[in-house]
């Protein structure tokens, strides 16, 4: 044998017994804890190095060359590699542990019975000690522990309770134990528990007990972990405490003495271990992140070397990134393992890859479509604003996309679609897109002509981008034409449309029609937007009509654009119904929207009136006779003008009337009885005193005003000499009110 | 020029190998046989090493003919920096791919033939096999039987008390 320690053991399966052969003395073991072996004294003066492999015991012809010459005997039932390793000599059994590492040594002890017997005997103590040298800046084991409890500490993440088999543990490394979350609330009891005398109870020990072991075995504070809540091992504890209580005064002090050096001690050896643990930990990591980094960058060269791509990796990949990120070397062996399952997800994403890349190109060719679309939409539609919903009327994309000479553009895998290429699809494109305008506009001059039958969502569905069959033989310029036709007939003045929705503004032209349409009702198709749009009745033609003859603007030749004027600030036509004093310039649209809300207020007063004459004069005697109202806006019955364009000096001399007037209106001429027109209220607040007319039915009249201006108001409306003690009444507030006074 | 002595081995199976002296040196056993019995041309007897695992090992003492042999007095519980030393060069690695059988074959010979090199060698292979493993993968390794009951597993995992201790 080339290494004897002067021992041999003899292990036999037939029997399960071993045979320890020991020239020293050696302690047995007084209560086996698991199925034991006989031990016997060793035969002095045996030579152990006739070992003979390969013999077999029957060969032999006594005892002592059995022992001699099978160290280690295996029944060969099992057979195997097993019978290889058990059949080895101890001496050579020992030598290959000797090159383990602690956490190695434990393991393979834990494979059987018998490999736990041979290592866990102080025999082979030496190897532990060996393996535990072995691991650098390790702290020596600690008294308290042997080498295999110190091993199972450090290495082992098993909580240390009989049957637990949990492994997320952490260790006190001041009670030398491992505990899992919940096998570590029963096992340590915090300060706090310990304070109430049910938890003493609990543990058995009188109150001095406790006060006095107390402090030796807090490890809360010793180790200053505060990680743990709970620093007391109860069972350590308690048999502290059972042995203090047992004890003669002079041995207690003796034992105290102890504690606190045990104390000390577990402290020392614990902070040792839990650094060498933590740098352990922390090295742990930084190994796994290289190996992984060292694996994956062998792996990334190895596919790309077989012309993978890096783009084709796919790191999202639960089931790549666990082959590909592993804190294992990688082994041609492993390598020939993993190729292919990595080769098959590489294919996958590489396939997902240019699948998705050849779906982006074509969306990129759409849209690409789409701008050049878009764009000879609005050059065909020349609509005078940009607005980036505009799109959203258009014929649909999808129709576009369609055609046979788009097709090819949308299916040729190309990265984009260039100018060069579109140039020569464009003109089909810019045919569609003629036919759709010009049934548009088609529409809108329906729509003022008040063919309402014809209107797009019930003529044609609403699919205003269906191109109409029997106009397929059209050519573009004749189109063009007919757009040219149409937009013209649609850009007179006369051209007024009206929205259905009371809150907007009533009256537009084209294109702010379309405009409107956009922005206030948000139309996502045409169709859409043409709903929303209504001609004038015949009552409003004719208004427009006067008012532009009144205005001396000939009806069948004034664009829109000449009299609805897109600055506030350049309003020329003044109302020549209102008094002068109050009168407003206006351009044409507002002056249609004054025309036509005063009309509206006379047919509502009229309404009220007729309905209950009574009620809605709650100051009049019932049946007497009722106020006069009149339409002084009536622009059907009288011939009186409707509007005027004054000139420059003209309206000059207008604005200072008006601006006299307001300062007049400060002044109440019933000051004397009843005060200035502005007071301060009682409640604290500035009001205006301010009067309301008395001859308009109940919440018809106008908004509370000044003295001048109810009386205005009661010449224009009620065609009297105002009465302003009998006609009107004084008052603060007033809310609804609808009159346009 | 002389040519180099040379001795013929014997293996069990009466197979007999012509070496030269040097290389058969390389085992302790042979080299005290040599001193004890003298040069001479009967065949050593090696009953213990069969002929296959004889040509491994004297394959192993012809590349190695040139080392320096290790100092007979060392004790080896005692040389730490041997026992870290796991790593096996590269010719040695390829020497020792054989099966397991042939493994604990040629670590019996080395150990037999007293060749401390090579039975280091065989020692550190199967130890490089068990490391890293868990016990249920050691146990498929080598063919063990888990013959602990999970009671005595739970039992033995958290005492880990010295046998002489229980």
């Amino acid at each position: 044998m080339v290494t004897t320690r002067g021992k041999k053991i003899k292990f036999d399966l037939d029997t399960s017994e071993v045979e320890f052969d020991d020239e020293r003395d050696v302690e047995r073991p007084a209560k086996p804890a698991l199925k034991r072996r006989k031990t016997k004294k060793s035969k002095s003066g045996e030579e152990d190095s006739a070992f003979t492999p390969g013999s077999s015991p029957g060969k032999r012809k006594g005892k002592a060359t059995l022992i001699q010459n099978q160290l280690i005997t295996r029944r060969s039932g099992r057979g195997g590699k097993l019978r290889d390793l058990m059949n080895m000599p101890v001496d050579i059994f020992t030598e290959i542990c000797s090159y383990l590492e602690p956490h190695d040594l434990r393991r393979l002890a834990l494979t059987s019975k018998r490999l736990w017997d041979i290592l866990m005997t102080k025999e082979v103590r030496h190897i532990w000690k060996t393996a535990l040298t072995s691991v650098p800046d390790l702290p020596e084991c600690p008294t308290d522990l042997n080498e295999p409890q110190y091993v199972c500490l450090l290495y082992s993440s098993e909580c240390y309770t009989i049957g637990c088999t949990s492994r997320g543990t952490k260790a006190d490394w001041f009670h030398r134990v491992r505990f899992c979350s919940t096998c570590y609330q029963p096992k340590m009891t915090g300060e706090w528990t310990l304070r109430h005398s049910w938890s003493r109870v609990e543990l058995g020990l009188k109150d001095r007990t406790l006060s006095q072991i107390q402090e030796y075995f807090n490890s809360r504070h010793a180790m200053r972990s505060y990680s743990f809540r709970r620093g007391y091992y109860v069972e350590a504890l308690k048999k502290a405490g059972t042995k203090y209580e047992a004890l003669s005064e002079e041995e207690a002090e003796k034992y105290l003495s102890s504690l606190k050096e045990r104390r000390e001690y577990r402290i020392e050896t614990g902070r040792a271990m839990r650094e060498w643990k933590n740098r352990q930990l922390s090295s742990r990591a930084d190994d796994i992140a290289a190996e992984k980094g060292a694996r994956l960058e062998s792996i990334e060269a190895k596919l790309l070397e077989m012309g993978w791509e890096r783009e084709d990796f796919p790191m999202s990949n639960k089931e790549f990134k666990d082959l590909v990120l592993k804190d294992q070397k990688l082994t041609p062996k492993i390598w020939q393992n993993i190729r292919w399952k990595l080769e098959s997800l590489l294919e996958t994403s590489r396939n997902e890859r240019l699948e998705g890349e050849k779906r982006q190109r074509r969306r990129n060719r759409e849209s690409a479509i789409c701008n050049f679309y878009r764009q000879i939409v609005r050059e065909t539609m020349g609509l005078p604003f940009k607005h980036s919903r505009v799109g959203s009327i258009l014929p649909a994309i999808e129709d576009i996309l369609a055609l046979p000479s788009i097709k090819p553009l949308l299916e040729a895998d190309t990265e984009t679609v260039t100018e060069g290429q579109w140039i020569e699809v464009a003109a089909d494109v810019r045919y569609i897109v003629v036919k759709w305008w010009r049934d548009t506009l088609e529409r809108l001059v329906q729509i003022l002509e008040h063919d309402t039958a014809a209107r797009p969502n019930e003529a044609n569905n609403g699919d205003e981008g269906t191109v109409n069959s029997n106009s397929e033989n059209e050519t573009e310029e004749a189109i063009l034409g007919s757009i040219e036709a149409l937009s013209t007939k649609l850009s007179y003045a006369t051209s007024v449309f009206g929205c259905t929705d009371p809150h907007h503004k009533k009256m537009f032209w084209f294109p702010h029609n379309i405009k409107h349409g956009l922005s206030c009702h948000s139309c996502s198709s045409m169709s859409e937007l043409l709903d929303q749009l209504r001609p004038l009745d015949s009552n409003g033609q004719h208004l427009v009509q006067r008012l532009l003859a009144d205005l001396e603007l000939d009806p069948e030749t004034v664009r829109s654009s000449e009299v609805v004027l897109e600055d506030q600030n350049q309003k020329k036509f003044l109302c020549t119904r209102c008094d002068e004093s109050v009168a407003r310039y206006m351009d044409l649209n507002d002056l249609i929207e004054h025309y036509l809300d005063h009309q509206k207020w006379f047919d509502d007063v009229k309404k009220a009136v007729r309905d209950s004459p009574d009620s809605c004069y709650p100051f009049q005697a019932v049946n007497s006779e009722l106020p006069k109202i009149v339409n002084d806006h009536d622009w059907v019955s009288h011939d009186a003008l409707l509007a005027r364009q004054d000139n420059k000096e003209r309206k000059e001399a207008v604005l200072k009337l008006q601006r006299s007037f307001r300062r007049e209106e400060l002044t109440d001429p019933l000051s004397e009885t009843e005060g200035s027109d502005s007071v301060w209220s009682m409640l604290g607040g500035f009001v205006r005193r301010e009067r309301t007319c008395m001859l308009c039915p109940t919440s018809y009249s106008p908004h509370p005003c000044s003295t001048r201006r109810i009386e205005l108001h009661i010449r224009s409306k009620h065609d009297k000499v105002p009465d302003l003690k009998n006609d009107t009444t004084l008052e603060i507030f007033s809310l609804s009110n609808p009159c346009p006074s | 020029m002389s040519a180099a002595p040379q001795v013929t081995l014997e293996s069990s199976d009466g197979e007999k190998f012509k070496v030269d002296k040097e290389v058969a040196e390389r085992s302790v056993l042979i080299k005290n046989m040599i001193e004890d019995v003298g040069e001479s041309d009967n065949p050593i007897p090696l009953p213990n090493v069969n002929a296959s695992v004889l040509k491994k090992v004297l394959e192993y003492c012809e590349h190695h003919r040139g080392d320096p042999l290790p100092a007979a007095d060392a004790d080896p519980s005692n040389d730490d920096n041997r026992k870290r030393a796991t790593e096996i060069s590269d010719w040695d690695q390829k020497f020792i791919q054989v099966d397991q059988e042939m493994l604990f074959e040629i670590i019996l010979a080395a150990n037999y033939m007293d060749i401390k090199p090579l039975l280091d060698v065989g020692c550190k292979t199967v130890a490089n096999m068990i490391k890293g493993k868990t016990p249920e993968e050691i146990r498929k390794l080598f063919n063990i039987v888990n013959d602990f009951t999970p009671e005595e597993e739970a039992q033995i995992k958290k005492e880990n008390e010295w046998a002489e201790d229980r």
